[in-house]
């Protein structure tokens, strides 16, 4: 497989290729309330050609981690926002992006 | 290494996405331990709230509430998917408006039917309650009284319902949503094999080379079916087909290599064209025919199941015989099904000759396997049973039912349209396990596993869901109890039929619901309801699963479950003041009784003492009677199927399994229904046994190509097509309420051709009206997105509580199964003048 993002270190093998979930973590560290959760997970899938770019368009945006990637193209999305608002239109903008043909829901989980 | 409770719930959300997509998660993220009390979520299992699909689902509880969920990896249905809907199931019981306490219309301090609602006690609302059904049964009779219940009830509230109103109150005016849905069904299963629902299972889908979408938008209504349909068709690209037929463009023709839209109602005249072609090319599998089937010719010219005074009514000959046929040979169906030439059928539909012809084949190849699948574009249909006929005719011709891969499948819209609206027999003419009321020896068999003297259910069938609306309006129906459903909003024709029975100064209209839904905000009483998670219960998928689940979280306020309300009003009537006269005086033991006594306190019902109950989960009704409540009703229940072809384990099995399909014959489920070896019931020897009819023969019925009821002319010159959106479920009374789901699809719109558009002046986005000859609607121009509908007809969804289009809808029905054409009826648009 080849060269990930800086958050999405490889240390799987093909066909299976995944990365420390904990670096990407790092990101939310101005998210001090620890009460207010909007934590999602999803799965994005894109022609295996058009992933890596894929994958940096997904990390553009602020609250979204793709801790794990395969190579048939499927990325696992976590999006951690700190407004509901925030969470949608993360999910939104993902879902809109060229070549992400399917963007499926996984895990939902909501603490206000 | 310790992690944040943040952190657990986020390497938790990777773990689960990574096990969907079938990627090994990181050990670092699932593995790690923590406090305890930072991360204590509590897991159950239960099926998901919305459609028949039936997938399952993980709850995270907290503190008494739901927090989380993830589709369940351990389930078969949708193997630890989620679609949007069911993503966000946790947040549909948290809408801030849900009703916590009864509520009735008061004027002065008392009821008045033009009061305003006022916040009652649970006893002064079922003694108003009472008070008005005993007047009415007291003034006109058992059938002046009706309940509208729903494919949403668990089996136990659709049981209890139905003993309540057919052994109870000796009412058969018992009817759920699911008329409006499955009927259509119902009819064509009993029709053509003489028991209900679908032979195969959703194992047909990696079984199977090829898919047929009849009227059915899979991807947006079962979109995790149709994640497995698309997985099955790219994992084989070079085998699998998919021909996908609806009267406008959905999203499923992105994976259509056959993709046709027809002209409404024609449908009829492709399916003839089929068998037809299949005849005509020697391609009928005339072992399995010979050994299999019969041939019949049903009556025609049956009407449109408008009232009776209607025109079209009576001008239908066969309008009061809508049912009946006479046999036929195969060689003179053959000959009435010669008419259905490709050319015919081409110019009649819209769909080109080369599409009808592939079409055709891949039915008529005999190393091709076929999967049909259909939804509400077959079943909402004036002529819907006869199209259910037709698409198991071309199966039946081919003898491609029944085995892995070969299954025509009949699709359901809720969550236990199967399990409870058909399996226990809430319709109006139904009984448990396929019996009907007005065979005597079914009603025998009922009241004696009711416990209940003979000749208390009345024979005749009850109104179904559009009589019962016609029935109030005409002041026949007097107290009337809606449940589980958002009626005013669905049934067709509001104006003129749905409304005007409801405000009825001599009715009085009671409405369970979680929410104040267009159909509350009509009512005279309105009762909180508990939902979902807030009860036990148990549900019945499209593939014969029932699922079962535990009661997770408390509900708020004063809402009880429909069950504790149905129980609970059931004390308060005495067989005295329902049961006929004559019955009391032949068995007097039972004078004096309440309905609570003889309809659950019977001995069966109160068996399993609340010991029995979980001790992990409350369960309010339990600790409310004082016995395990739901076990007692499921395992009476049981009782009418079990030995008889629809079995189902016992009660405590359900709880630990992710669902199985019945017949559960010692232990084993049934995948294939009908085959000997995959179907316990099949004959030995029969090789295949349609034990549904005496000779264990399924009907080929000849049926003809009819017309719709109404259709475009010069003034209401466009087809009005109804139906869905994948963010919402039905009338939206749940998903409107759920921030993110709203904001993705907030107002309805009208689909059209930007020729059409155009040609009236229109852009997109603009204000008109729709309108027909019953009502209109004020709505905004769509002209691009997800639905492309061809030149002459519009799409409209009915989700939206602001923008009813039911007022504009027909009320015409399928004469068989009276069930609802939703698909097809006569508007014009135009503009309103403002922006």
């Amino acid at each position: 497989m080849r060269q990930l993002t800086e958050n999405n270190r490889a240390t799987g093998t093909n066909p299976v290729i995944t990365a420390t979930v904990n670096n990407g973590f790092g990101n939310y560290d101005n998210m001090t309330d620890d009460t207010q959760l909007f934590i999602s997970s999803h799965i994005a899938q894109t022609p295996p050609e058009h992933l890596e770019e894929t994958l940096r368009a997904i990390m553009e945006h602020p609250h979204a981690d793709v801790p794990m990637v395969d190579d048939k193209g499927k990325l696992v999305v976590l999006v951690d926002a700190p407004t509901s608002k925030d969470a949608i239109r993360t999910i939104e903008s993902i879902q809109s992006l060229a070549n992400v043909y399917s963007f499926t829901p996984v895990y939902q989980h909501e603490e206000v | 290494m310790k992690l944040s409770r943040r952190d657990y719930i986020k390497a938790n959300a990777v773990a689960v996405a990574a096990g969907v997509a079938g990627m090994t998660a990181p050990s670092a993220a699932s593995n790690l331990l923590t406090e305890s009390s930072k991360t204590a979520l509590t897991w159950s299992k239960a099926p998901c709230r919305f459609c028949g699909t039936g997938c399952s689902v993980m709850v995270g509880t907290k503190e008494g509430k739901v927090v989380a969920t993830h589709g369940d990896v351990k389930a078969e249905v949708n193997r630890g998917l989620n679609c949007v809907k069911g993503y966000f199931l946790s947040k549909i019981m948290y809408g801030k408006d849900r009703l916590k306490t009864p509520l009735l219309r008061m004027k002065d301090g008392k009821y008045h039917k033009e009061g305003e609602f006022t916040p009652v006690s649970w006893d002064v609302a079922f003694d108003t309650m009472a008070d008005k059904f005993k007047s009415a049964i007291k003034a006109k009779g058992p059938t002046s009284v009706g309940m509208f219940g729903s494919g949403q009830w668990t089996v136990w509230e659709g049981y209890a319902a139905s003993k309540l109103m057919k052994a109870g109150f000796a009412s058969n005016n018992i009817d759920p949503n699911a008329r409006h849905c499955m009927a259509s069904a119902v009819g064509g299963f009993m029709r053509t094999f003489g028991i209900d629902e679908p032979m195969g299972c959703y194992d047909d889908i990696e079984a199977t080379d090829t898919f047929v979408l009849w009227g059915s938008n899979m991807a947006e209504m079962h979109p995790i079916l149709w994640t497995r349909v698309t997985d099955r068709r790219l994992s084989a690209p070079d085998t699998t087909k998919v021909a996908v037929l609806s009267t406008y463009e959905h999203r499923c023709y992105d994976l259509a290599d056959i993709p046709m839209i027809f002209t409404p109602q024609t449908d009829l005249a492709i399916l003839n064209f089929i068998a037809n072609y299949i005849i005509q090319n020697d391609k009928v599998n005339q072992n399995f025919v010979s050994k299999h089937v019969n041939f019949r010719r049903g009556n025609d010219d049956i009407g449109y199941g408008l009232r009776p005074e209607h025109e079209l009514q009576k001008k239908a000959k066969n309008a009061d015989k809508a049912g009946g046929s006479s046999e036929m040979s195969f060689e003179e169906f053959k000959t009435f099904v010669a008419d259905y030439t490709v050319e015919k059928v081409s110019k009649l539909s819209g769909v080109s000759e080369k599409h009808l012809v592939e079409l055709a084949e891949l039915y008529a190849d005999p190393d091709r396997k076929v999967v049909s699948f259909w939804t509400m574009g077959v079943n909402q249909h004036t002529r819907g049973v006869w199209c259910n006929n037709l698409i198991y005719n071309i199966h039946l011709l081919v003898g491609k039912i029944s085995t892995p891969g070969n299954s025509p499948f009949s699709l359901t819209g809720q969550p236990s349209a199967c399990g409870t609206a058909r399996e226990v027999g809430t319709f109006s003419h139904r009984l448990p396990a396929d019996m009907v009321v007005k065979n005597p020896k079914h009603r025998a068999i009922a009241e004696k596993i009711w416990k209940i003297p003979a000749g208390v259910i009345p024979p005749k069938p009850g109104f179904h869901a559009v009589l019962q609306n016609r029935m109030l309006k005409d002041g026949k129906l007097n107290a009337y109890w809606v449940m589980c459903n958002n009626n005013m909003q669905a049934a067709p024709n509001l104006n003129e039929e749905g409304y005007p029975g409801y405000r009825n100064p001599e009715n009085f209209i009671v409405v369970s619901d979680p929410y104040p839904t267009v159909t509350a905000e009509a009512a005279d009483l309105i009762l909180p309801t508990a939902m979902w998670v807030e009860k036990e219960g148990a549900y019945g998928n499209a593939e014969r699963r029932t699922q079962f689940w535990h009661q997770l979280v408390e509900a708020p306020g004063e809402a009880r479950s429909d069950l504790w309300q149905l129980m609970e009003f059931s004390k308060r009537f005495t067989t005295d003041e329902v049961w006929p006269a004559d019955v009391l005086k032949e068995n007097p033991e039972y004078k004096g009784k309440t309905l609570y006594d003889v309809l659950y306190k019977n001995g069966s019902v109160d068996k399993y003492p609340l010991e029995q109950t979980h001790k992990d989960y409350s369960n309010q009704e339990s600790s409310d009677f004082g016995f395990y409540v739901q076990k007692g009703l499921f395992e009476e229940y049981a009782a009418f199927g079990r030995g008889h072809a629809h079995d189902l384990a016992p009660f405590d099995t359900y709880h630990k399994e992710r669902g199985l399909r019945w017949p559960v014959v010692d232990g084993k489920e049934t995948k294939w229904r009908f085959k000997e070896g995959s179907d316990p019931y099949a004959k030995p020897g029969s090789d295949y046994d349609f034990y549904g009819k005496p000779d264990g023969r399924a009907i080929i019925f000849a049926l003809p190509y009819e017309p719709a009821a109404e259709s475009p002319d010069e003034e209401y010159d466009l087809w009005l097509s109804t139906g869905r959106v994948l963010e919402h479920w039905h009338s939206g009374s749940m998903t409107q309420r759920v921030p993110e789901l709203y904001k993705a699809f907030p107002d309805a719109v009208v689909f059209m051709h930007p020729d059409d558009a155009g040609k009236r002046g229109l852009r997109r986005g603009q204000e008109v009206k729709i309108i027909s000859r019953r009502g209109e609607m004020v709505t905004r121009v769509e002209t691009r997105g997800r639905n492309k509908p061809p030149k002459g007809l519009v799409f409209v969804p009915w989700f939206d509580a602001s923008q009813l289009i039911n007022k504009v809808t027909l009320d015409a029905t399928d004469p068989l199964s009276k069930q609802t054409d939703f698909k097809k009826c006569a508007v014009k648009i135009v503009a309103t003048g403002r922006a």
